[in-house]
């Protein structure tokens, strides 16, 4: 019997999780740790992991090609685009303290696409060799150059099969044409909610006439278009963070059940403001108690509530793929299915490395509209795109479910090849993987109802979580 | 301090001081016949640091042991 090699990693209750290259994984003891990495497994050690698919008797047996399948399936394959974020405008009529996405005042100059720019976006979208594609428009405020979003959705009606779109804006000021413009069916509205509308006006609107403003909007938004096409992400300081409770009835009472709870990020004018290095520990406690909030929400609810984020891992745990999250894939190919297009023409491979070519801390820029993409530079950055030998990632039991964000580690450290566990990608993730196999494994009947309902299945089951004694 | 190390293990030692050289880079490693000795750490490291020995042992042993079968995935998911 061949056994896939496990690698392993102590749980906080003096066992070990093993996990294996496809996903698989099972807890188990330290004398189980002894015989397999010394080559003394029993008839019982044998077994459990035949029966658990982490071994097989020769290539092409089922064994084997029901793991090759389940590793595959993890794996992000190389697509055609099919999801660009454009920029038609750097301009905004907001001015919030931590400015996630480099902006400047409603009123400037030279800071919005031309016809020339809409018209080279027109024949880069043309040029896509998809059947369907999803475009996000941001800012700036995209709904300032409304007249180029229509232009742009009326072009992807016409040219691809299916289309959807997204504004992210935020709401504002919003014109009986923008009203309309955001009716239609296949558009969607992404807007902030920095928490609570009071944490909302500190942070982004001021005063309470611009925020009554907002109110009435995001209001409108949900009646008007139903909760399913409304998102709101708040921006969260951990230094004066909102307590769970009243985030998630904030949210809950507007009728959302999902929230993407992010701290402030560290790229973009933010990083010119805050301390990131002392919000790290204040973070990780403050994520903790919102999840146990949130569990507690869940367990009365009509409706359960998730955090978006915790939900993507579980499912990238239990159900491998799920890798339509750009910062969490395993390779991470740059540049390939998706695009941002910023005011000026120029293409990037995230909104990451705008902010940061933005900034001018590095030029991460990788072509433009009117010449396209600077193959030699994205062959550069996709040279490490994935985490199979990094010599801490294959080690690191969490390695199937991770992926790997050199835009991250270029901004925060200027190179990709630190050792990874003092990255904060890696730092981050450790701890939200710890987390959602502690909930997993988790005794709790409250934290079950959650866990069924975020992995959308009928309930919890023993299943989920093997154990081997 | 000072670790013993399972004749079976001891190939792997300078793998495994090479990776423990970055997690306690203030500490220095040194292998000798079937032991590690360590410098630099404070005597109340040493159980975390038996763990991670025999972690670090154990990882490289079976990184070892498992190329060709890591190899055999790969060669039989991308052959064509």
């Amino acid at each position: 019997m061949n056994v896939w090699p496990l690698r392993f990693t102590d749980t906080n209750d003096g066992e070990l999780l093993f996990t294996d290259y496809a996903g698989g994984y099972f807890r188990s003891t330290q004398e189980f740790l002894d015989r397999y990495a010394t080559g003394e497994l029993t008839t019982s050690d044998q077994n459990f992991l035949s029966d658990r698919g982490h071994a097989f008797e020769k290539v092409s047996d089922l064994s084997f090609i029901g793991f090759a399948s389940r590793w595959s399936g993890r794996l992000n394959a190389n697509k055609d685009i099919n999801y660009i974020i454009l920029v038609p405008t750097l301009r905004c009529n907001l001015s919030c303290d931590y400015c996630q996405v480099s902006r400047v005042n409603e009123n400037a100059k030279g800071f919005d696409w031309d016809d020339k720019t809409l018209s080279a976006v027109l024949r880069l979208l043309e040029g896509f060799g998809t059947k369907e594609i999803k475009v996000e428009f941001q800012g700036g405020e995209p709904l300032l150059r409304l007249n180029m979003l229509r232009e742009v959705r009326s072009f992807c009606r016409s040219h691809f099969e299916t289309a959807q779109f997204v504004v992210c804006t935020n709401l504002q000021t919003v014109s009986k044409y923008a009203w309309d413009f955001l009716s239609d069916e296949d558009t969607h509205i992404s807007t902030s909610l920095d928490g609570t509308f009071d944490v909302h006006q500190q942070q982004r609107t001021k005063d309470n006439t611009t925020t009554g403003t907002f109110r009435t909007n995001i209001l409108k938004a949900i009646e008007t278009k139903g909760v399913g096409n409304v998102s709101a992400l708040p921006t969260i300081d951990p230094l004066s963070a909102p307590e769970p409770k009243i985030l998630i009835q904030t949210f809950a009472d507007l009728g959302l059940h999902s929230i993407f709870l992010r701290p402030i990020n560290y790229q973009g004018f933010a990083r010119k403001r805050y301390q990131f290095d002392q919000v790290n520990q204040f973070w990780s406690g403050y994520y903790r108690r919102f999840i146990d909030e949130l569990i507690e929400y869940n367990a009365t609810a009509d409706e359960p509530f998730e955090e978006y984020y915790l939900t993507h891992i579980l499912r990238r745990i239990i159900q491998g793929g799920h890798n339509n999250h750009v910062d969490l894939r395993n390779p991470n190919w740059l540049g390939q299915d998706y695009l941002v297009v910023d005011f000026n023409g120029v293409l990037y491979p995230t909104d990451e490395a705008r902010m940061i070519t933005r900034i001018g801390q590095l030029d991460l820029s990788i072509g433009n509209v009117h010449s396209g993409l600077d193959l030699s530079k994205l062959d550069v950055l996709n040279s490490d795109a994935s985490n199979f030998f990094d010599p801490d990632c294959m080690n690191c039991a969490y390695q199937p479910y991770c992926g790997v964000d050199h835009i991250d580690d270029l901004s925060r450290y200027g190179r990709v090849d630190i050792p990874r566990h003092l990255t904060d990608h890696c730092q981050k993730h450790m701890s939200l993987f710890d987390l959602a196999f502690e909930l997993l494994y988790s005794g709790d009947p409250k934290v079950h109802n959650s866990l069924a309902a975020w992995l959308n299945i009928p309930g919890y089951s023993p299943h989920l979580t093997p154990v081997h004694l | 301090m000072t670790f013993e190390v399972s004749a079976s293990l001891i190939q792997y030692a300078s793998e495994t001081i090479r990776r423990l050289e970055y997690l306690y880079p203030e500490a220095v490693f040194s292998c000798a016949e079937d032991k590690v000795i360590v410098t630099g750490l404070s005597e109340g490291k040493r159980t975390e640091l038996t763990r991670n020995i025999r972690y670090g042992l154990y990882r490289a042993k079976i990184n070892d042991e498992s190329k060709s079968l890591q190899d055999l995935l790969f060669r039989e998911m991308f052959k064509r």
